[in-house]
């Protein structure tokens, strides 16, 4: 019987997630997943994932079949450069929300970056604390009413691929959740062409229950709303003030192919300690 | 192999540890650590270990427990401002039950204190310092020789029983400088590996510790700090699970007291005056009892678990029991767990990087 | 010539709609409540292009599509 290609890299026992219905954590596991065929994957043996705390950072665990660290808040990027160091061989993939990744997380993030660690992160940016019922994140819009800015928010949101484009990290990426097929692309590329080095890639996804909802929409006409609201970078930027604020720029901000972290030390020791 | 060097505490912790298979660090600068890190940045890689300073200690604690799971036998050093910084990552750790060696140069507290000068104000910390129901161990070298020994000690129980082990170094030991013998380990433990079908977080009998997968071995290994069962699936509504876990993690500990709880009696076994002590003070206390005679000295080396049966029938004869501290008053409380509180009396100073003198112990002795 | 026919996993369904509202062709409508899971699920109600949009959208893997020849 003729199933979805991503149930064989599931835990069968655990479905269905506990992720509310529509909630697109679910249309990022189909991205991961494609790229994972497509690039001939048919196991995640040598695979490990690291996640925190937040509804996206349930997506390795308990639902991916693999080996899943499921840490501490904000502590996933941390707890996967230990891994990586220890065992280089393993292929490391953090994957967490924008309040884990960003807020709580943030310098451990930005380190990361700057130290062009060979981790690929997922950041899947909801624009709330969604497991926690919906308090305003840094990436909150601002004016959004949410349970800690009853009165609208006076922050503004901080554009973390940009942020984290201006370090030495590797490879930045953007993408909408609607933006299949760029986003399963760009998760393909960060684990073949560009396969070494820091890896980021931010999936504006809000929330469809704390976000959409709250809008009067469903998740399905969100995400054809997305369609037209991502926009390319290059687009986005030619873009007036007042239209910046209405579209998301999406598309890829930096693809290098530096030597990551583990190359560079292994160097120095090399050459340090006079070995080949 | 062996070898006498004349080393620092900071640095005996070092060669135990790269002599117990450590081969993994992550550390923040703090005094009066700091040295730890800077001998393992240049040891490690020489072992082919692999070293990182990491932009806090946030990061190092966390950092060291990937390291675990993915097979090094991994460690930090901090002081006290640090150790808080990392009390969530041992929390975790304890949770997960993985191995990992956390040492703590104790200094002046609390919160920045004086960085440079010794104290023993970290016990209840190192004990209690996570939220919620957790136990771990605790050990206290008295002097380098037993920096070097002990933290291979360290090391054995964390491998054996899968808890982070914290090692409670005074900065009087941490920067002292004496001779150390350095030589071949009489036994080093692995951590257990599993066999097919035996879960990683559970066993029939709880003073057992579960066998440990390593990552990218096709064990697809659920590793979690919330509350789960036997197999790592997450439980967060039921009573059982959680009440089964946490209470399997305190037996792992204190159903094992009788190997891992040690201890040392000096002097007189039948003398009628003892000082109950850790660390630095034990010397000025073992002085003290020489000079003023008809005292013991009970020189505590596991400091958690606590054996207070033992400790109870050690101190049972006793007229009057001293307890020197570099703090405030920790230990004392132990001991008035089992010893009338009114024929304690206390040694308390701190401060300045002053140590204890034999003659204040003297002066509580005839107090 | 290729038809294809859509299938829904109906332990996995959680009547999201996403499918529904993104399917270029209106293939799919929804079919009443599913008792044992209280949530509604689609079926297939047209002519389906085998695009496979559903497929990428859907959070739960709980739809397939299958061309025959």
């Amino acid at each position: 019987m003729a199933e979805h290609f991503g149930l064989k890299y599931l835990r069968r026992e655990v479905l269905p997630t506990a992720f509310c219905p529509g909630c697109y954590n679910g249309i990022l596991m189909n991205a991961l997943f494609q790229a994972f065929m497509e690039l001939g994957i048919e196991d995640l043996k040598r695979f490990v994932f690291v996640s925190g705390i937040g509804c996206s950072s349930w997506i390795p665990s308990p639902f991916i079949k693999a080996d899943s660290l499921h840490t501490l808040h904000g502590r996933a990027i941390p707890v996967a450069t230990g891994v990586k160091l220890a065992n280089p061989e393993l292929n490391v993939i953090v994957i967490g929300g924008d309040g884990d990744l960003a807020s709580i997380g943030g310098n451990h993030l930005l380190h990361a970056a700057r130290r062009n660690m060979d981790l690929l992160v997922i950041m899947i940016n909801n624009q709330v604390y969604g497991m926690t019922r919906g308090q305003a994140a840094p990436t909150t819009p601002h004016g959004m009413i949410t349970p800690t800015t009853p009165y609208g928010n006076p922050e503004r949101p901080m554009d973390v691929a940009s942020i984290i484009a201006g370090t030495n990290a590797n490879y930045v990426a953007r993408w909408c959740i609607s933006q299949y097929i760029p986003l399963k692309n760009s998760i393909k590329d960060a684990l073949s062409r560009y396969s070494r080095g820091f890896r980021f890639l931010e999936v504006y996804a809000p929330c469809v229950t704390y976000v959409v909802r709250r809008e009067g929409k469903t998740p399905g006409e969100k995400l054809k709303e997305l369609m037209k609201k991502c926009v390319r970078i290059k687009t986005w930027r030619e873009m007036s003030p007042e239209e910046r604020e209405k579209h998301v720029a999406t598309g890829v901000f930096k693809a290098e192919d530096k030597p990551g972290f583990i190359e560079t030390y292994k160097k120095y020791i090399a050459q340090a300690l006079g070995e080949k | 192999m062996t070898e006498r060097l004349f080393l620092s505490g900071n640095e005996a912790v070092v060669y135990g540890a790269l002599d117990a298979g450590c081969r993994f660090y992550a550390g923040y600068p703090i005094t009066p650590s700091s040295e730890i890190m800077h001998l393992m940045a240049k040891e490690l890689p020489r072992v082919g270990g692999v070293f990182i300073q990491a932009e806090d200690e946030l990061a190092a604690i966390n950092m060291i427990i990937g390291a675990s799971w993915a097979g090094l036998k991994s460690m930090t050093a901090t002081s006290g401002p640090g150790f808080s910084l990392m009390q969530e990552g041992i929390g975790y750790a304890v949770m997960t039950e993985t191995p990992l060696v956390i040492v703590d140069v104790m200094r002046a507290g609390p919160a920045t204190g004086q960085a440079t000068k010794s104290a023993q104000g970290d016990l209840m910390q190192a004990r209690w310092g996570r939220h919620g129901d957790q136990y771990l161990v605790v050990i206290a070298p008295m002097t380098p020789q037993e920096a070097y020994d002990l933290v291979i000690e360290a090391f054995n129980i964390a491998e054996a029983y899968r808890v982070p082990t914290v090692f409670l170094m005074d900065e009087f030991i941490g920067h002292g400088r004496e001779i150390v013998v350095r030589r071949d380990a009489d036994k080093l433990v692995e951590r257990r590996r599993p066999s097919d079908h035996e879960p990683p977080f559970g066993s029939k009998d709880p003073r057992i510790p579960p066998p440990m997968p390593r990552l990218g071995e096709g064990y697809y290994v659920l590793v979690t700090g919330s509350t789960h069962n036997e197999w790592g699936y997450r439980d967060v509504h039921g009573f059982e699970t959680h009440y089964k876990l946490v209470t399997r993690l305190k037996e792992k500990i204190w159903g094992n007291i009788d190997k891992i709880f040690k201890y040392k009696v000096y002097g007189d076994p039948d003398a009628r005056r003892t000082i109950v002590c850790f660390g630095s003070t034990c010397r000025p206390a073992m002085d003290a009892a020489k000079r003023v005679g008809g005292t013991k000295v009970l020189r505590l080396i596991t400091l958690w678990p606590l054996d207070y049966g033992k400790l109870a029938e050690e101190l049972s004869d006793a007229e009057k029991v001293v307890v020197p501290e570099l703090n405030l008053g920790q230990l004392v409380y132990d001991v008035a767990q089992v010893y009338p509180r009114n024929k304690i009396r206390v040694v308390n100073k701190v401060g300045g990087g002053i140590p204890i003198y034999p003659s204040e112990i003297i002066k509580a002795l005839e107090a | 010539m290729v038809r294809y026919k859509v299938f829904i996993n109906k332990k996995l369904c959680k009547g999201c709609g996403i499918c529904i509202e993104i399917c270029p062709r209106n293939a799919l409508r929804f079919n009443g409540i599913n008792p044992e899971t209280g949530y509604r699920n689609p079926e297939q109600a047209g002519e389906c292009i085998g695009c496979r949009q559903c497929m990428w959208y859907c959070p739960d893997q709980a739809i397939v599509v299958v061309g025959e020849r």
